[in-house]
């Protein structure tokens, strides 16, 4: 049970891709080798899901072995979370709802008019990744958050479902900035290398 | 220049063979400008404990590897060297290892079998897969206990059933020795397990680690030694620490089933874990890996 | 069990063509260029390639688009003139495992009559221990693949009577975990569906039957193998693989089982996972193919009925009923 990467992402479709405005990941359990390797993912992927969830809607995708969760208010501010299947998917999203109020109430002006990748500073992103590592603890926070879990709807999708049509995966990799080419070479050979 | 840098890196795995404990291959063309300086592999500084070779030049190096590995003289140290590169590259070449257990076996010496365990130790870091890397390991571990430890153990042994109860120094000193035997048995026993979860930490539910760490508990006696004991319950911590934040790790769940079984199936360890596997199954819904070893658990329960 | 109707032409959305293409392919290339480490660490066990390969070609009824001289000859290369054992590839080391492919290779063949039959069961037969396990004669390890290995072998060469056959049907079973009906790789090792397959098809091979109740007890845990993708997995949570859709499924038919998955949602999930833009299966959908899953794979297929195919696969065997000898054949 664990959390690869929480970040918080803008997508108002004012600029051409999401923009990220914090994040926070946790690659301890990664080899030195992936370690690198796994941030790329968790941005990439981050920002490929967000840009895909309809505005204020939630939605888990999975992926290889991982859960991506994300969350898009209706507003264009998002949360996206990579956790792996294990995670409890109620306490991902309350998670990510908490965060969210939080990061709002402290940069409300600021975020919307955010165009590019920025990394504001936000502590309570950092102290989230850290202590939600073992679900139990969300407990205290996911009482408070009773009611919105009653009407809190998770779409379940797969990648393919959820990129456009003709696009795959593959092509959005192949193109991706987030990834360098060595991320690139990894995910080819990690395709054929099972 | 792809014999150099097989040479060289023969050289590496031998100097460092202490301190590196993670292997990969890295895609460093085209990540930078490395120009003509273009390394085949590099360690994180000298003593480093992280071995990387490009991913673009593996290929060449390990044609290279190999060519030398073949020509050479089996029989000498230089290509034994080689033939580490080789397997570090290509792990499941079953016949290079099998020509290393003719080669170690032939010299018997305990502290070169302990370093190709540590060798293993390095390959398995990107291969945990491996499976003729796991048998060579179980091999080597074999030999190091049958007829290193227990050989010297058995005999002092034999000796005291004679009914002696006079120590010359002569015991005495073989007493000394069974005493470290033993300490170093521990000491292997701990490391093989250890090994096996790091394997499980970082590469979720690996068949043949799991395996192999079900077998390692096979060398624990619980009923003769205190020590074996407290290290059946050492294990059975490390484990349950491991599942109670991995609910879908039915492959830990086994390996407390074969702990719990060691230590003679205690009812009150068994109830114990009954109730916790109930817990979780609550507070986590929907895992069959948590369902399957309750089962299991009752099932031992049962068979008591 | 309710059978499936046999079909006269493939499922929609089966890729034959690119199938045959992409094996013929690996073939050539296998031959030419070994540009990858990939492609060169699968040198030393080449011959399990071949039988991948050419079992694949048989079932998609392409096979004589191969030279099988030229493999036969390659084969009979692979023996080891001491002991009679096969190794993976010219000048490697012999094991059962190995011995089996290449007496497989060579029975796809038709070319069983080119080795000593009596060699090479004799070789086998001094594999088996004391406990009836067979062991690996560089490394002493022992588990259920070696005998499943060793019974093939002697099942295909018609020569079971030389090994104590009691004893194997011992160690199978010490492998066989009570709790949920499954079999590992060594004793009280987890439940592994590849590992139940050769456990299972080693028992098939000896003559022995699972008690029914205990045969109730591992087709559930195998139907369990069932994901929400339609896919088998090998144990309880992990991913669901092509791979299974042979070793699980088979081991369903071999209980008389079959129905106990939903086979349509199976067929989907296989066909998912071809590789549209090389061709061949892959482990997963999206993944790229390679020749072990495209292998089996298609094994899942023909025993699902879903692909028009004149090589009828034995579930225990492997190896298509046409090329069997007539003693050898099981249902
Ligand atoms: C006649 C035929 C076809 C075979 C002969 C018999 C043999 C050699 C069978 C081998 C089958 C086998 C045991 C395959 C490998 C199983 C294994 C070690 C799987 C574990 O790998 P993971 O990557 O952990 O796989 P899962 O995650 O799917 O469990």
């Amino acid at each position: 049970m664990k959390i690869t990467g929480i970040s918080i992402l803008k997508w108002k479709e004012d600029t051409a891709e999401p923009v990220f405005l914090a994040s926070a990941t946790e690659l301890s359990s990664f080899g030195f080798f992936q370690r690198g390797t796994a941030a790329q993912f968790v941005k990439f992927i981050s920002r490929t899901l967000i840009k895909r969830t309809p505005a204020g809607k939630r939605q888990t995708v999975e992926h290889e072995g991982n859960n991506v969760h994300t969350y898009l208010r209706s507003d264009g501010l998002g949360c996206a979370v990579v956790a792996d299947a294990e995670y409890p998917e109620r306490v991902a999203f309350t998670i990510m709802s908490k965060l969210i109020e939080q990061f709002h109430s402290q940069y409300a002006q600021q975020w919307p008019t955010v165009m590019e990748d920025a990394t504001l500073s936000f502590e309570p992103l950092d102290q989230a990744i850290i202590e939600y590592q073992d679900p139990s603890k969300a407990d205290k926070i996911s009482k408070i958050q009773k009611d919105l879990d009653a009407t809190m709807e998770v779409m379940h999708k797969t990648i393919d479902s959820v990129l456009e049509r003709q696009v795959k995966l593959d092509k959005l990799v192949e193109t991706s900035e987030d990834l360098s080419m060595q991320s690139k070479a990894f995910y080819t050979t990690a395709k054929s290398h099972n | 220049m792809m014999e150099t840098a097989a040479r060289e890196l023969a050289h590496v795995l031998r100097s460092q063979q202490t301190t590196l404990d993670e292997f990969g291959l890295v895609a460093l063309a085209g990540e930078e400008d490395l120009g003509e300086a273009k390394k085949v592999f590099f360690t994180d500084g000298d003593g480093g404990s992280k071995l990387g070779v490009d991913l673009g030049s593996g290929a060449a190096l390990y044609r290279a590897a190999r060519t030398l590995y073949e020509t050479g003289n089996k029989e000498e140290e230089s290509t034994q060297d080689m033939a580490k590169v080789v397997l570090l590259l290509s792990a499941d070449y079953e016949t290079v290892w099998n020509v290393r257990k003719m080669y170690l076996g032939k010299r018997n010496n305990v502290e070169e079998l302990l370093d190709e365990i540590r060798f293993t130790d390095l390959v398995l870091s990107k291969h945990y897969k491996s499976a003729p890397t796991w048998v060579h390991r179980h091999w080597a571990l074999q030999q190091i206990l049958g007829q290193h430890l227990n050989k010297e153990q058995g005999h002092d042994e034999g000796e005291d059933n004679i009914g002696s109860k006079r120590q010359s120094l002569d015991d005495r000193n073989r007493d000394e020795r069974t005493k470290e035997n033993r300490l170093q048995r521990d000491t292997i026993l701990q490391h093989e397990l250890e090994i096996c979860q790091r394997v499980a930490a970082s590469y979720y539910r690996c068949y043949n680690a799991w395996s192999y760490r079900a077998e390692i508990l096979g060398y624990f006696d619980a009923h003769n030694s205190m020590e074996d004991r407290k290290a059946l319950h050492h294990e059975r911590l490390r484990l349950r620490s491991w599942f109670v934040r991995h609910v879908s790790d039915h492959s830990a769940m086994n390996q407390m089933l074969c702990v719990l079984r060691a230590l003679g199936n205690p009812p009150d360890a068994l109830e114990a874990e009954i109730t916790l596997a109930s817990r979780l199954a609550v507070r986590y819904p929907g895992h069959e890996a948590l369902w399957r070893y309750k089962r299991g658990l009752v099932y031992s329960l049962l068979q008591r | 069990e309710r059978e499936l109707r046999k079909r006269d032409g493939d499922v929609d959305g089966f890729m034959r063509e690119k199938h045959v293409a992409y094996v013929l392919d690996f073939w050539r290339k296998e031959k030419e260029t070994k540009d990858t480490l990939e492609m060169l660490s699968i040198e030393h066990i080449r011959v399990q390639g071949v039988f991948w390969a050419f079992g694949s070609l048989q079932i998609l009824s392409a096979q004589d688009k191969v030279n099988t001289e030229e493999i036969v000859a390659w084969a009979l290369k692979c023996q080891d003139k001491t002991s009679a054992g096969f190794a993976g590839n010219v000048g490697h080391d012999t094991n059962v495992i190995n011995t089996q492919f290449a007496v497989y290779v060579l029975a796809q063949c038709g070319a069983l009559d080119k080795i000593d039959a009596d060699a090479v069961a004799a070789y086998v037969a001094a594999r088996q221990q004391p406990d009836g396990s067979f062991a690996d004669e560089w490394s002493g390890e022992k588990d259920t693949r070696y005998t499943c290995c060793a019974l093939f072998c002697l099942q295909i060469l018609g020569r079971l009577e030389v090994v104590d056959l009691a004893g194997a049907v011992r160690y199978v079973l010490s492998c066989r975990n009570a709790a949920d009906g499954g079999f590992g790789q060594v004793p009280h090792a987890e439940s592994h569906a590849a590992f139940t397959y050769t456990a299972l098809g080693a028992l098939k091979v000896a003559g022995h039957e699972l008690p029914a109740d205990e045969a109730d007890e591992l087709a559930w845990w195998l139907a369990e193998r069932q994901c929400d993708s339609g896919g088998l997995n090998g144990r309880p949570e992990k991913q669901a693989d092509v791979c299974y859709s042979f070793w699980a499924l088979t081991c369903l038919k071999m209980l008389g089982r079959i129905d106990w998955i939903d086979r349509d949602r199976l067929c989907k999930f296989i066909l998912e996972c071809q590789d549209e833009d090389a061709g061949g299966i892959a482990d997963r959908p999206g993944n790229v193919s390679d020749l072990f899953h495209t292998f089996f794979g298609l094994c899942g297929l023909e025993l699902l009925h879903s692909i028009a195919t004149p090589a009828q696969i034995s579930p225990v065997l492997a190896l298509p009923m046409s090329v069997l000898p007539p003693h050898a054949s099981l249902c």
